[in-house]
């Protein structure tokens, strides 16, 4: 210990000297101290700091819309109004894009118009969608239009505007867009106008008035993890009275594309048995891609592909085989004792299904599904939300318990502020006897409460003005009064017993619970848990932690900070926040998207002028995989490479919003960044999918025009090629040598297609029609023939080399010499020599058909049999007479 | 001496444990040599002796669409046989192959059929080359290859 001491002393001593000498100790020390200092600051800031979970930026974002759409709305609401008026929906309008983030504007135009003048979502919606708008090719007047509502009316014709303001809203909400354009994703023909091979009228193709309405009660109505799906785009009709062109399924009267289409017949927007068809179908076909993006999330495929759902509905598939024609087949079965009732062709089908009828049709589904199922649909794809009238009554009492349990200190903190000798009352509290002004001050705040909640569930829910309203929800709406306000009441009590027993604790612990409930930002702790394998426990400790933290500052004893713990920590459900944080994050992406369509148009060219190489090895790890179309791998690894980078830069992009005169920026952070990069790699990749599908057309439509153009240049081409028709041994061989020469003249750059199919698609017509010439085929045939009777008569010199040294090898054994006069070799000789010609045959056939010109002549293969057999007496003869030699 | 023999005793018991583990690893090894993957099996080719001696006992024995033929259903394959014969082998991808890509590009050179399987909705597609032999199941909506298929070459 004392060596240690003077140590020390020693080397204090000999550091204080050089500190003094030397400036590059002075600044090291001062670099030290500084850089030590910071260290201590941030790990005991970590520990003292509770708000280290304060707003992130999607809150604070949030907020900030929030703080708009009061304004936006200033409660105009009223349930005796039309929703179907214009006002109204325009209404609903400004409610959206109140809440939007105007970004950069856009460039370019459509259609004459310029996209910078449209407000950004207006532009987006042109420039990622314009094609799905009007009529193919027609020229439109769009002069007179400011903004993409008159462009629709115009397309639609609708002097009423509803169609235009309708399909705008529809986007606004949804993502996706309800196409007005007379050409249908998949149609069998090129012609815009033309169904089934028949002309159709432009109106066929567009959406009734009947419909729209429909379509807009149901983005009022859709539950949240149906809005701004990524791998959804548009919604098409086919025209009146067709049915969907190409379908395996021929009387199915809806499909959805991998690409991310929706289209609809007629028929299926119908009422069928009373029962609006329109609600359930469309739904249908949006939860197959919720059943996709959902199902990543918890089952890393899709939820009806899950183990998870197969044990829920009992679904076994059994497959099979055709040997006889190569096809595969695949029939499922359901063990019909399982938790659901519903039919449905398979596992996908019946999950779209009863999603569904979950929302639509409420009734039904409970009658189908066992409450297992329920809870399921209920926990995974509905956010916890219900629609019979039993769920609504629960929706509406969970959320209005939510919202009084917030509220609550900011009630109290005012009740106490109001009442500042409520401690004098402290005593009179103790006996639980009368009434004081404290508590009457409460109670009126309840009463304000319940009717401004009454109000709030009527606005933001669809079914809130009939379940107040309408007599069928009566005994709901009435059982939905009571139990809030008993919880209140219950709420108050314990206020009541909290100020007995705890005294001025309480008002301690009621501010410090009101500064933590609006500094505290769960979706921040989410973000920071939703990645770990306990999200769960992480995100339950993370918040106790924080809590903990703020109420130990306080100072209120141990026993009430516990019970203040459980109470508060009651307040922030895992499935809540995480349900808040993905749809925050979703509306925080829509900003990117139009960033993200045009980076995905450009990495697409750019790496198209990149990519010619047809020699590249395919990488393994593929983002986006072009689903089944054919790509060269090379274009695909340079999509591949350089797509990630591209929304990562997209993300780290700042987001500005103007909020009054000031212009606010937000900056995502790094576990912000990731979960939106999420949403929009899915996007990206399914805008990838689209481009690559037009590209694929397009590069079908240039290949036709190529080949229509050069097919003369190439034919007369190839005929120039002196020696093309010498050294042909059939037509296959000829066609062979053909395609291996057209290749030389095949398009430089060709993305989709891999040469055979080129073969297939262009050069074996190429090369068919330049058979078919009658100079062609003239000397064709001559050449063959030449060739094969050159081949015929080298298979007989060869025969007849083996043949004479097997001969040789007879008459070894059975010397000529002897003559006729030694019967038995004569007897001999004669079997031995035509035991030889049966083996040379023999073999000479076997060792021709297994040359490669057996593939040119094999059709051949009697002739020479005949040519060489011909042969047999003259050779077998000779032979035996001693001449052949 | 007792020193020496102590030593000699655990030199044994080193040698024995060596040879206990040496044996362990080598059945281990053997009976993780069975294989059950398919990759032997060639359709055509293979008899169903060679099938029952260089595998295990099927999971189960189902009926296949030609009353002829009969499914040997194993943990990780299918084996369609009749007439003594393997006829089809069917098998989950591995890794690498679970993407359709991948099979578009190992046979470029060859001329495909791109067509739905009979009956699920067009969720599933096969990609088929006669010329190999082989049929590639795809599910479009988990954008997945899900099964492979080898089957003997039409005679």
């Amino acid at each position: 210990m004392n060596y240690l001491g003077k140590w020390l002393m020693v080397h204090l001593k000999l550091y204080k000297r050089s500190l003094k000498k030397s400036a590059f100790i002075q600044l090291s020390s001062f670099a030290f101290l500084m850089f030590t200092g910071m260290i201590f600051y941030a790990s005991v800031d970590s520990v003292v700091r509770t708000d280290r979970f304060a707003d992130s930026t999607f809150s604070s974002w949030n907020k900030l819309k929030s703080g708009k759409r009061e304004i936006a709305s200033s409660s105009e609401f009223s349930c005796k109004e039309d929703r179907f008026s214009i006002q109204a929906i325009k209404r609903q309008i400004n409610i959206i894009q109140s809440k939007l983030v105007k970004t950069h504007k856009m460039t370019g135009e459509w259609k004459g118009i310029k996209l910078q003048n449209l407000y950004p979502t207006e532009a987006l919606y042109l420039s990622e969608y314009g094609k799905e708008v009007g009529q193919f090719n027609r020229q439109y007047n769009f002069s007179t239009c400011g903004d993409l509502p008159c462009i629709i009316n115009k397309v639609y014709g609708d002097k009423s505007e509803k169609a235009g303001y309708i399909s705008y809203y529809w986007f606004l909400k949804t993502g996706t867009i309800l196409s007005s354009s007379n050409v249908i994703p998949n149609q069998k023909t090129e012609r815009s106008g033309f169904y089934q091979k028949t002309e159709v009228a432009y109106n066929d193709y567009l959406f009734t008035q009947e419909q729209l309405k429909k379509f807009y009660v149901m983005a009022l109505s859709l539950p949240e993890k149906f809005l701004h799906n990524p791998l959804l785009r548009s919604i098409h009709k086919v025209p009146n009275n067709y049915p969907i062109e190409g379908l395996a399924a021929k009387r199915s009267c809806m499909t959805s594309l991998p690409t991310g289409q929706i289209i609809l017949t007629d028929r299926c927007m119908e009422k069928i048995k009373g029962k609006n068809g329109f609600f359930t179908n469309l739904t249908q076909q949006m939860a197959s891609f919720i059943d996709q993006t959902v199902g990543k999330d918890i089952a890393k495929t899709s939820i009806s592909n899950s183990h998870l759902w197969k044990d829920f509905s009992g679904w076994f598939s059994s497959e099979g085989f055709n040997t006889s024609n190569g096809d595969y087949y695949l029939k499922w079965n359901r063990d019909q004792s399982e938790g659901v009732s519903q039919t449905g062709m398979n596992p996908s089908q019946q999950f779209t299904k009863l999603a569904s009828l979950y929302r639509y049709d409420p009734t039904t589904f409970s009658n189908t599904v066992s409450s297992g199922v329920k809870d399921f649909f209920a926990s995974e794809v509905f956010s916890n939300q219900m629609y019979d009238p039993e769920g609504l009554y629960l929706n509406f009492t969970k959320e209005s318990i939510q919202t009084w349990s917030h509220k609550e200190s900011e009630v109290w903190t005012y009740c106490f502020s109001k009442n500042k000798d409520y401690v004098s009352e402290l005593r009179g509290l103790a006996t639980l006897s009368g009434d004081s002004r404290l508590f009457n001050c409460a109670n009126e705040k309840a009463t304000e409460f319940v009717s401004e909640q009454i109000l709030s569930l009527k606005k933001n829910h669809y079914e809130g003005c009939n379940f107040f309203n309408k007599v069928s929800y009566d005994q709901y709406s009435k059982k939905f009064l009571q139990t809030l306000k008993n919880f209140i009441d219950e709420r108050i009590l314990i206020m009541k017993l909290d100020l007995a027993k705890f005294k001025e604790q309480v008002v301690m612990a009621n501010k410090a619970k009101m500064s933590l409930l609006s500094n505290l930002d769960p979706t921040n702790i989410y973000l920071t848990c939703y990645k770990k394998d306990n999200a769960q426990k992480c995100f339950s400790n993370h918040i106790r932690t924080s809590l903990s933290n703020k109420l130990n500052a306080t100072g209120v004893s141990i026993p009430y900070k516990n019970q203040l713990l459980s109470d508060i920590s009651k307040l922030f459900s895992f499935y809540d926040i995480k349900d808040r944080a993905e749809s925050l994050a979703k509306n925080f992406s829509i900003p990117y998207y139009s960033k993200l369509s045009s980076s995905a148009n450009g990495l697409w060219n750019s790496c198209k002028n990149e990519s010619t190489s047809r020699t590249d090895q395919l990488n393994n790890d593929l983002t986006f995989t072009g689903q089944h179309q054919y790509i060269s791998a090379a274009l695909l690894n340079c999509v591949n490479k350089n797509l990630n980078s591209l929304v990562h830069n997209i993300v780290t992009t700042p987001i500005q919003m103007k909020s009054g005169k000031e212009a606010i920026t937000f900056n995502l952070n790094d576990k912000e960044r990731v979960f939106v990069q999420k949403i929009l790699k899915a996007r990206m990749t399914q805008t990838m999918n689209n481009i690559l599908k037009s590209d694929v057309k397009f590069e079908k439509k240039s290949l036709d025009k190529f080949f229509k153009k050069n097919n003369e240049l190439i034919m007369s081409d190839v005929l120039k090629k002196k020696d093309f028709l010498k050294e042909v041994y059939s037509i296959v061989h000829v066609e062979k040598k053909c395609l291996a020469l057209l290749t030389r003249y095949y398009p430089k750059k060709y993305y989709y297609h891999t040469t055979s199919e080129l073969d297939k698609a262009y050069g074996r017509s190429i090369c068919k029609n330049f058979l078919n010439d009658s100079e062609v085929q003239r000397k064709v045939k001559r050449e063959i023939a030449n060739k094969w009777q050159h081949h015929k008569e080298m298979k007989l010199d060869e025969f007849k080399e083996m043949f004479v040294s097997n001969v040789d090898d007879c008459n070894d054994a059975y010397p000529i010499s002897q003559g006729k006069r030694n019967l038995r070799n004569s007897r001999m000789r004669r079997r031995c020599i035509e035991d030889s010609y049966e083996q040379v045959y023999g073999f000479v056939i076997d060792d021709w058909k297994e040359s490669h010109f057996y593939n040119y002549f094999y059709d051949k293969e009697s002739d020479l049999k005949r040519y060489l057999s011909r042969q047999r007496s003259d050779l077998v003869g000779r032979s035996i007479a001693g001449e052949l030699e | 001496m007792l020193k020496n023999i102590s030593i000699n005793s655990e030199q044994n018991d080193m040698t024995y444990q060596n040879r206990v583990t040496f044996i362990i690893f080598l059945l281990l090894f053997i009976s993780c040599s069975r294989d059950n993957s398919g990759s032997q099996l060639k359709p055509g080719l293979t008899t169903l002796n060679s099938l029952f001696e260089n595998h295990d006992e099927p999971l189960n024995v189902i009926p296949a669409s030609r009353p002829d033929q009969e499914i040997f259903v194993y943990e990780n394959m299918s084996v369609q046989v009749d007439d003594q014969m393997v006829r089809a082998v069917y098998r989950n991808p591995a890794s690498n192959e679970k993407n359709l890509q991948f099979w578009r590009h190992k046979y470029r050179t060859l001329e495909p059929s791109f067509k739905p399987v009979a009956r699920t909705d067009e969720q599933f597609w096969q990609l088929k080359y006669n010329q190999q032999g082989i049929n590639i199941i795809y599910n479009s909506q988990l954008d997945e290859v899900v099964r492979i298929i080898e089957y003997e070459l039409p005679r």
